[in-house]
């Protein structure tokens, strides 16, 4: 018995690989081609099945509805911007009277302010007094005042001075505001 | 052994017939690449940006149903009411009416005599370097003492127009203040967004305008108060 005779020809084998990559090649085209026009038929579909336009038209019809309420919607934009404004110029703008009002009840019946100067956060007072230690009394409240940093942020005395003839004290103080 | 290859044409027929079969599927690959790479990706692109599209106009229809409901809903004579105070707190223009309203309201408070008064109209752009509004700045003289005009400015602190003190000057019984009354004009009037979510006012805003419509305002001031004449040779009202 001769174990090696090969009844398929070499050229035989070659052609029934060629046919192997063949249907190989063919499947993976035919395939590619399946692959491609689902997508095509799929991305269609969802195309045609998109709600924009159908969104848009709601819209459209809303809108038609909101233009008979123009005035009331010009209303409330006005008022939303108007107290946005308002509010923003509350809170930036410079509230001197309740600072001025601290500084001034530290002030006894028997002190008197004169004259008061305020300019760019600058406080200039001068109070006048019979009684020298009203006077002492004011000042102290006035530096107890500078030292817990809420309205004054320094304090400077500019003059203390007596009118003899008319038996009063005058203190002029400057500081600048908080 | 001869390891040269004569390619000729003979030999190019002989391959071309040999892997001739291969010719059309593999073309057919190239093309479905080609579409893969240049129409189908686009059109996903293409699809997916259109979803998103689709989320936000129904995002705008669903506002513009909301801005609907809530406007029918609204109470005009409230809102108009409620227009009207912070249109008087911080008018459209410059409001020289409203602003001696104010003071014949103030002066009238704090039982205190109004002296000289003159406008500084300034720049038509200019804005409050503290606020950043524009604003109409008025310089007045009080016949009053330290306490008087710490009680008027008090009083105008709580005064439509809203203002700012930004000067004060006591002498004695007389004293100089100046005022920035404040005021904002529109923007974007008539470009207003519809589908732009209105909301109800908040509490703090609803507080806001109550507090505001305690201020005193020039619809219940009484209009006999005497008020001097401007020192200023510029005629406020001529503008």
């Amino acid at each position: 018995m001769i174990p090696d005779i090969n009844l398929i020809s070499v050229d035989n084998k070659e052609t029934l690989q060629i046919a192997k990559a063949l249907l190989v090649t063919r499947i993976i085209a035919i395939a590619s081609l399946l692959f491609i026009s689902i997508s095509a038929v799929v991305i269609f579909i969802l195309n045609l099945t998109n709600p924009t336009s159908s969104i848009k038209n709601q819209q459209n019809s809303v809108l038609q509805q909101l233009t008979t309420l123009k005035n009331k919607s010009a209303s409330v934009t006005l008022l939303n911007d108007r107290l946005r404004n308002i509010s923003a110029i509350t809170l930036k703008r410079k509230n001197y009277n309740s600072k001025i009002d601290k500084i001034l009840s530290l002030t006894s019946s028997e002190v008197t302010p004169d004259s008061l100067t305020l300019n760019d956060n600058k406080i200039s007072l001068r109070v006048s007094s019979n009684s020298l230690l009203n006077i002492g009394q004011f000042l102290d409240s006035l530096v107890n005042l500078s030292d817990k940093k809420e309205v004054l942020k320094n304090l400077t005395v500019d003059s203390l001075s007596a009118n003899i003839g008319g038996g009063t004290y005058s203190l002029s103080i400057s500081a600048e505001v908080l | 052994m001869n390891n040269k290859i004569n390619f000729d044409v003979n030999a190019i027929d002989i391959i071309y017939n040999k892997y001739k079969k291969f010719i059309p599927p593999i073309g057919v690959i190239l093309v479905c690449v080609f579409l893969f790479f240049f129409v189908i990706i686009p059109q996903i692109q293409s699809y997916l940006s259109l979803l998103n599209q689709t989320t936000l106009e129904d995002t705008k229809l669903v506002n513009l149903k909301n801005n609907l409901n809530f406007l029918n809903n609204l109470n005009e004579s409230k809102l108009s009411n409620q227009v009207q105070i912070v249109s008087s707190v911080l008018p459209l223009d410059k409001d020289f009416g409203g602003v001696l309203y104010a003071l014949s309201a103030v002066s009238a408070k704090s039982g205190i005599l109004l002296g000289n008064y003159s406008f500084q109209v300034g720049k038509l752009a200019e804005k409050s370097a503290n606020t950043n509004f524009p604003f109409l700045s008025l310089n007045i003289q009080l016949n009053s003492n330290v306490l008087n005009t710490v009680k008027f400015i008090k009083e105008l602190y709580r005064t439509v127009p809203v203002a700012e003190i930004t000067k004060i000057n006591v002498e004695g019984d007389s004293s100089q203040v100046t005022i920035n009354f404040y005021y904002q004009p529109v923007r974007l009037v008539g470009f207003v967004d519809q589908a732009v979510p209105i909301s109800a006012l908040s509490q703090k805003e609803t507080a806001l305008i109550n507090d505001l419509s305690t201020w005193n305002n020039a619809s219940n001031q009484n209009p006999f108060i005497f008020l001097p004449e401007a020192s200023s040779s510029a005629n406020p009202f001529g503008l």
